[in-house]
C-alpha cells in the first residue's frame, strides 16, 4: 500500500505499518473514528472534554503559557479534522492525534520568543516551610553504605485527603521542567498507561520512565514536609 | 550495598527504582531484590508508602472544565469540517 | 542452601507456606486475601498478569512478617533461589503459632544470637570487660545502648560486629523482628568473611521459626 501523498505541514503524521483502512485500529477507535467522520458532534465534543487538560498540558511543554497552549489546542483540532478523512489507522486514534497536537505546539514555540527563563517559575520558597531532612550515608561509611541516615518522616494520613494536598501537587507540577511535566500528567493524572504515553510523545519506554521517576521523586518531596506535620 | 552485603541493593538505589518497581518492569531478580530490601527496611517501606500515596493524590487532579469558548470555537469548527460553509 | 530451578511440569498443586501483613494485606502494598472459611480453603486468587509467591521452609526468614498463613499454590510450579511461584494459590489456614509475640520473641532471639557472637569476639580480642557489658545486659534496648557504645568504628571483627549487633538489638526492641534478623546476619558476616556464613545464619533463622510456629508437623513440601 502506497504511503498517503504528503502535503507536509504539522499535520502530516506518518503512521507507519501496512495494513487496510481502518483494519488495524481497536474496535473502540474505528467506532470513534466513524462516528466523527459521519457528523456525530456528542462524540466530537466527549473526545475534546476528555482529552483537554491533557492537551493543553502537553502544548505547555512547549510554549510559554497556558492561554497559548489552549490555542495550540484548537489549532490542533483543526489539524485533527481537516487529516481525519485520509487517517488510515495504522496506529492508535489517540497516539495520531498528540503527534498533530505535538508538532503544532513545536511550530508555534518556535515561532514565539520564550520570554520566560524556567527560573523565573520557580516560586519562591513559602515562609516557615519546613525541608525534609532525609540524608543517606556515604558511600565510605563503615556499616552501612547508601542507607537512610535520616529516613523520611512518617506522613499522618489524613494531610493528603486535605486539599491543600493538591494545590502544591499542582504548584510542584507546575514547577517541572516540560518533558517531566508532560509525562507526569498524562500518566498520574490522566491514567494513561506506559505505552499510549510513549506512542503520544514519541519517546522510548525507558526514557519515559525516567522522566516519570524524577517528576515523582520531585513532588514526593514537596509534600514531604508539610505531610509530616500534625495540625497545630 | 551494606557492607556486608556488596551485592545488595542500599536504600539509596532502590528508591530510583521504585517507578519501574510499580511499572512492573524489573526484572525479576531485581524486584526480588526490592522486595527482601522492604521486608527489613522502615526507611524505604515508609518512603514506598509515600510514593504511592503522592501518585494516589496526583490522580485526584484529573479533567477540569473545558472553557465554554474553546467548546464552542470547537463545535463550530466541527460543523464547519463536516459541512462546509 | 540448595535449591531446585525450572518448572514442576503440568498443573498441580503444593503446600506451602507465606507471610502476609496485619489483616491478610499482601506485602509491598498489596491486595487482601480472602479468608478461608471454616475448614475449607480460602477461594483461589489469580493476580492479572502475575504469580502467586510462596515459601518452602528454608525461604521463610527472607519474608517474615505478620501473620504466617500455610497456603495451597497451583502449579506449574516455578522453584526460585528464595520463594515459589504457582498460576494462582489460596490461603488454607492461619498458623496460629506465628503472632506478634512470636515475632518479638524471634527478633530478640535474633539479637541475642548476635550478642554471643560479639561477646566472643571480645573475648577473643582480650577485651573482657566489654564483653561482659554485653553479656550483663538485660533487655534489648539495654542491649543497643552497650553495643553501640562499643561499635567505635568497624577496624576489629569484634567493633565492626557490635555495630549490627546494636542495630538488631534497637529493631528487637521495637518487635521488628525481620529488621532484628537481617541485622544479627549482618552481625555474623561483619564477624566472618568466608562465604557460607550468610547460609548458615538463614538456616538457624528458619529452624527458629518451624520450631516456634510448630510447622515441623505439617505433611507439605520438605525443606
Amino acid at each position: 500500500m502506497p504511503a498517503a501523498v504528503s502535503s507536509g505541514g504539522p499535520y502530516d503524521v506518518p503512521e507507519g505499518a501496512q495494513g487496510g483502512a481502518l483494519a488495524m485500529l481497536s474496535a473502540e477507535d474505528r467506532a470513534l473514528v466513524e462516528r466523527l467522520r459521519s457528523g456525530d458532534e456528542r462524540t466530537f465534543l466527549a473526545m475534546v472534554e476528555k482529552n483537554h487538560r491533557a492537551m493543553v498540558r502537553v502544548a505547555l511543554g512547549h510554549v510559554s503559557s497556558e492561554a497559548v497552549a489552549e490555542e495550540v489546542v484548537q489549532e490542533a483540532w483543526i489539524g485533527i479534522l481537516q487529516g481525519l478523512d485520509k487517517f488510515e489507522g495504522r496506529c492508535p486514534l489517540r497516539a495520531w492525534m498528540f503527534r498533530i497536537l505535538v508538532n503544532c505546539a513545536k511550530l508555534r514555540g518556535s515561532r514565539e520568543a520564550r520570554s520566560v527563563p524556567f527560573s523565573a517559575l520557580e516560586s519562591e520558597n513559602e515562609e516557615g516551610e519546613k525541608r525534609p531532612a532525609e540524608s543517606f550515608r556515604p558511600p565510605d561509611d563503615p556499616r552501612w553504605p547508601g542507607h537512610w541516615a535520616q529516613g523520611p518522616e512518617r506522613w499522618v494520613d489524613e494531610r493528603l485527603a486535605d486539599s491543600e494536598a493538591l494545590l502544591r501537587i499542582r504548584a510542584e507540577i507546575e514547577k517541572l521542567p516540560p518533558n517531566q511535566r508532560q509525562v507526569i500528567t498524562l500518566r498520574d493524572i490522566d491514567d494513561w498507561d506506559s505505552s499510549e504515553v510513549c506512542e503520544a510523545l514519541q519517546i522510548s519506554e525507558s526514557n519515559q520512565r525516567v522522566l516519570l521517576h524524577r517528576a515523582r521523586t520531585k513532588v514526593r518531596q514537596a509534600l514531604a514536609g508539610w505531610a509530616a506535620e500534625v495540625e497545630p | 550495598m551494606s557492607k556486608v552485603r556488596p551485592q545488595e541493593l542500599a536504600c539509596k538505589e532502590l528508591v530510583e527504582l521504585l517507578t519501574e518497581f510499580l511499572d512492573g518492569a524489573l526484572e525479576e531478580s531485581v524486584r526480588t531484590q526490592v522486595e527482601q530490601h522492604l521486608v527489613w527496611c522502615p526507611g524505604c517501606t515508609e518512603y514506598l508508602r509515600q510514593f504511592r500515596a503522592t501518585i494516589g493524590a496526583t490522580r485526584k487532579l484529573a479533567e477540569e472544565d473545558l472553557p465554554q469558548r474553546v467548546r464552542e470555537n470547537l463545535l463550530h469548527a466541527f460543523r464547519h469540517w463536516r459541512h462546509g460553509s | 542452601m540448595p535449591f531446585d530451578t525450572g518448572d514442576t511440569g503440568a498443573s498441580e498443586t503444593m503446600l506451602a507456606w507465606k507471610f502476609l501483613e496485619r489483616g491478610r494485606v499482601a506485602p509491598f502494598g498489596g491486595h487482601v486475601w480472602p479468608a478461608p472459611g471454616t475448614g475449607a480453603p480460602g477461594p483461589w486468587i489469580q493476580p492479572p498478569g502475575g504469580e502467586v509467591f510462596a515459601c518452602r521452609l528454608s525461604d521463610l526468614p527472607w519474608w517474615v512478617n505478620a501473620e504466617l498463613w500455610e497456603v495451597e499454590l497451583e502449579g506449574p510450579i516455578r522453584m526460585l533461589p528464595t520463594q515459589i511461584a504457582g498460576r494462582r494459590g489460596r490461603l488454607v489456614r492461619r498458623v496460629n503459632g506465628w503472632d506478634d509475640v512470636a515475632l518479638r520473641a524471634y527478633g530478640v532471639a535474633c539479637a541475642e544470637r548476635a550478642r554471643d557472637l560479639a561477646v566472643s569476639l571480645f573475648l577473643r580480642e582480650g577485651r573482657t570487660a566489654d564483653a561482659d557489658a554485653l553479656r550483663q545486659t538485660r533487655s534489648p534496648l539495654e542491649l543497643h545502648r552497650v553495643a553501640q557504645e562499643l561499635a567505635t568504628d568497624a577496624t576489629t571483627p569484634g567493633t565492626a560486629t557490635a555495630g549490627y549487633v546494636g542495630a538488631s538489638a534497637y529493631r528487637a526492641a521495637e518487635g521488628a523482628g525481620a529488621a532484628a534478623a537481617r541485622h544479627a546476619a549482618d552481625a555474623a558476616m561483619a564477624a566472618d568473611g568466608t562465604p557460607g556464613v550468610l547460609e548458615r545464619e538463614i538456616e538457624w533463622q528458619s529452624r527458629w521459626i518451624v520450631e516456634r510456629a510448630g510447622l515441623g508437623v505439617a505433611t507439605v513440601a520438605a525443606v
